[in-house]
């Protein structure tokens, strides 16, 4: 209890972000949850990835408070029928049509495939809305408005362009989708937008686009593209006059991708994969490290679309990498604005 | 302002310090409060009572380490008040009766797994015993213009793999075309039949939905007399009759459809999806192999010849198959079974030779080419 008295001051008087999960309870939660989910031929799921995230989200402290998530799993369960709603009838369309173009031998998935991309994209969206309003800081509510359908438009058009230029457009795709989903993104009445540019972005990374050439080197180049662009994002971000700067490793998250890689591919040295993955990254408040058990991991069968997918399985790396995400995130200027109202009743 | 301070005087008859943080529910400014414990909960701001929540109303939210973090149902939905004194915490888990009952306990997750198993039970029946109903009752609503389709997609996947091998020597094709109208008219099957000889050295025979039926050399060349071959291609026609084809897509497509979006996003049921598939796939395909053996039975009944010789034929090829397929895994009937059963139907002869030895001769080489002879 001391501890975690001082971990709150330390955290308050710093105005910083921290993460204070224990990784023993993180591992607990997604075995049991796993286990169920065996039980269950996956419709645990649900109930598992909103026991993840409540997990997540209230350990991790922001100027001394934890984050609340509301949402429930009969939301996402809800929300689950409701995309079977939509992609039944599509399916079963698809299914006619199929039959008379093979016939014809013409190249009939390429339809289905566009219309299940940009669902996908439909779905990134409202899933983020989906988190944003079911997360309460401090007494107040994030929230969302904003179109899933035109950000959807947008991602594919913008995916195009990427594809038309072999990927150099993809910082400008970047900056412009994330601005659409930052600036329809409110904390009570106080509205967030988006700072980062896609030159920027591009000045960072134009190497990695060129080291990325030879396909070869991609499993080298991901993991530091993403690095670059975490602290591209998070720098980005503004609510009024917050903002945030980031000093998460590339090495560090390279370091955990290779763990990922090394856990999915070499068997019989998992364990030493992930103890080297669960070392990885500073821990602020708690020198001692533990060595973390991961044969949780044996018994998660089931990967869950979007991000989550790493959380579930590979819950070692992924408390890791949040952790990494939250402690190393800082914010500027939080005590700026502390009248944040409620979203206004429309 | 009192932004803040965790550690403020103690405010005059309030039994417990300033170690709360209250949030009204209307903006996010932190309140820092001491809690006093009468009939209510009572909750003070600088000696001020803003708030008072009865302890019934109080629920229990995620609140991070070592802090208690509760609402009430009576107050604004997002007003919260966080308990870091552990002394306090225990008096507020004390007073309310109901501050987990929105918190699932081991019955609420067995109600989940009980839900669970409810609905795989009732997707297992579906696929078990709905999709072969809705199949059969399905078929004969479907034109047969649609089994053309599907033979069409079928037949040029059939010329890629063969590579169009026809066996067109005339007078073989003459003998081969007697031999079928022969048991297409005995059969009384009135589907336009198109079929043709592939030369191939595998020993097999096969429709395709619509009425096309390909005979293997390589069966040819085992077969011995007209009889046993009768009896093969009365089976295809069987299949041809029965529309297998057409049913055995619309209970795929069915399965695949219903499994597929359902567990469609989790690799560690493909497994399942497998077995399940599996084991219904091949106890239907046996159901259709049976059904078509029937079929040629009573094709050879009527045309007065034996069902015997096919069961030989079909021995002769497979050989004895009892010692190394599992019975309930096999997607045919068991070739012995098969042979015990047309043994069985052997009857006398009564009708005449399905085709005379000369036209036996010449289906016999309709591979080779005419000039060969």
């Amino acid at each position: 209890m001391n501890d975690v008295a001082q971990i709150r001051t330390l955290v308050r008087q710093s105005q910083s972000i921290a993460f204070t999960g224990e990784r023993r309870d993180f591992f607990r939660l997604v075995r049991r949850g796993a286990l169920l989910e065996l039980i269950t031929a996956g419709f645990y799921r649900f109930w598992l990835a909103t026991d993840i995230r409540r997990s997540l989200w209230s350990g991790t402290l922001v100027d001394g408070h934890a984050p609340e998530y509301t949402g429930t799993a009969k939301e996402l369960l809800i929300g689950f029928l409701f995309a079977l709603a939509i992609l039944v009838p599509v399916y079963l369309l698809y299914f006619l049509i199929g039959i008379e173009a093979e016939r014809a031998k013409a190249f009939a998935s390429i339809p289905l495939v566009l219309f299940f991309y940009a669902f996908a994209q439909f779905a990134i969206f409202r899933a983020r809305r989906y988190r944003a309003t079911r997360t309460v800081w401090r007494g107040a509510r994030f929230w969302m408005s904003g179109s899933g359908w035109a950000y959807s438009w947008r991602a594919c058009l913008w995916d195009l362009v990427v594809l038309l230029t072999l990927g150099l457009a993809l910082p400008w795709r970047e900056s412009a989708l994330e601005r659409y989903k930052m600036r329809h993104l409110n904390y009570g009445d106080l509205p967030a937008c988006f700072e980062g540019t896609g030159w920027a972005l591009f000045k960072r990374g134009w190497w990695l686009w060129l080291l990325s050439l030879p396909i070869v080197t991609l499993p080298f180049t991901y993991p530091a593209y993403k690095a670059v662009l975490w602290r591209w994002w998070v720098c980005g971000i503004r609510f009024g006059e917050v903002r945030f700067e980031s000093d998460l490793r590339t090495g560090g998250l390279m370091g955990l991708y290779w763990a990922v890689i090394g856990w999915t591919t070499l068997g019989p040295h998992r364990r030493r994969y992930c103890d080297r993955g669960c070392d990885l990254g500073g821990d602020v408040f708690r020198r001692q490290t533990r060595r973390c058990k991961c044969h949780a991991v044996v018994f998660a069968p089931a990967p869950i679309p979007g991000p989550w997918r790493e959380y579930r399985e590979l819950p070692c790396l992924s408390i890791v990498h949040w952790r990494d995400q939250a402690s190393l995130s800082h914010p500027r200027s939080l005590g700026t604005r502390r009248h944040i109202r409620q979203r206004p009743r429309s | 302002m009192s932004e803040g301070s965790d550690s403020g005087a103690v405010a005059a008859g309030v039994p417990t310090p300033r170690s709360s943080i209250y949030f009204d529910g209307l903006t996010n400014r932190r309140h820092a409060v001491a809690l006093r414990f009468g009939a209510k909960l009572d909750i003070t701001e600088d000696g001020v009572d803003i708030a008072s929540w009865p302890y019934d109303d109080l629920r229990m939210v995620d609140g991070g380490p070592g802090t208690l973090r509760i609402k009430s149902v009576s107050a604004l939905p997002l007003a919260r008040l966080e308990v870091f004194d552990p002394a306090a915490q225990t008096q507020i888990t004390g007073h309310a009766r109901f501050l987990r009952i929105e918190r699932g306990g081991p019955a609420h997750t067995g109600r989940i797994v009980a839900w669970s198993l409810a609905a795989i039970a009732s997707i297992f029946l579906v696929v078990v015993y709905g999709m072969p109903l809705a199949a059969d009752r399905l078929t004969p609503l479907i034109p047969l213009s649609f089994d053309r389709h599907l033979g069409a997609i079928a037949d040029n996947q059939v010329r890629v793999i063969f590579g169009g091998r026809t066996c067109t020597n005339a007078q073989g094709r003459a003998a081969f075309s007697k031999l079928v109208e022969t048991v297409r008219q005995a059969s009384r099957l009135d589907v336009p039949l198109q079929t043709e000889v592939l030369n191939s050295p595998v020993p097999n025979a096969f429709a395709l939905p619509g009425g096309k039926i390909y005979l293997l050399n390589g069966l040819l060349q085992k077969a011995q007399n007209a009889d046993e071959l009768a009896g093969v291609v009365a089976h295809e026609m069987g299949h041809v009759s029965h529309r297998d084809h057409t049913r055995m897509m619309i209970q795929r497509g069915g399965v695949s459809f219903l499994i597929g979006l359902l567990w469609g996003d989790i690799t560690g049921s493909a497994a399942v999806i497998f077995v399940t598939r599996t084991l219904f796939e091949v106890s239907y395909s046996r159901e259709a192999e049976q059904n078509a053996d029937a079929f040629a039975i009573a094709a050879m009944h009527a045309l007065g010849r034996s069902p015997a010789p096919m069961g030989e034929l079909l021995f002769r090829i497979t050989g004895a198959e009892k010692s190394h397929t599992i019975g309930i895994l096999a997607s045919h009937p068991l070739t012995e079974d098969r042979r015990e059963l047309m043994r069985h139907e052997d009857r006398p002869a009564t009708g005449l030779e399905i085709l005379s030895d000369d036209e036996w001769q010449a289906l016999k080489t309709i591979c080779r080419p005419a000039n060969a002879r």
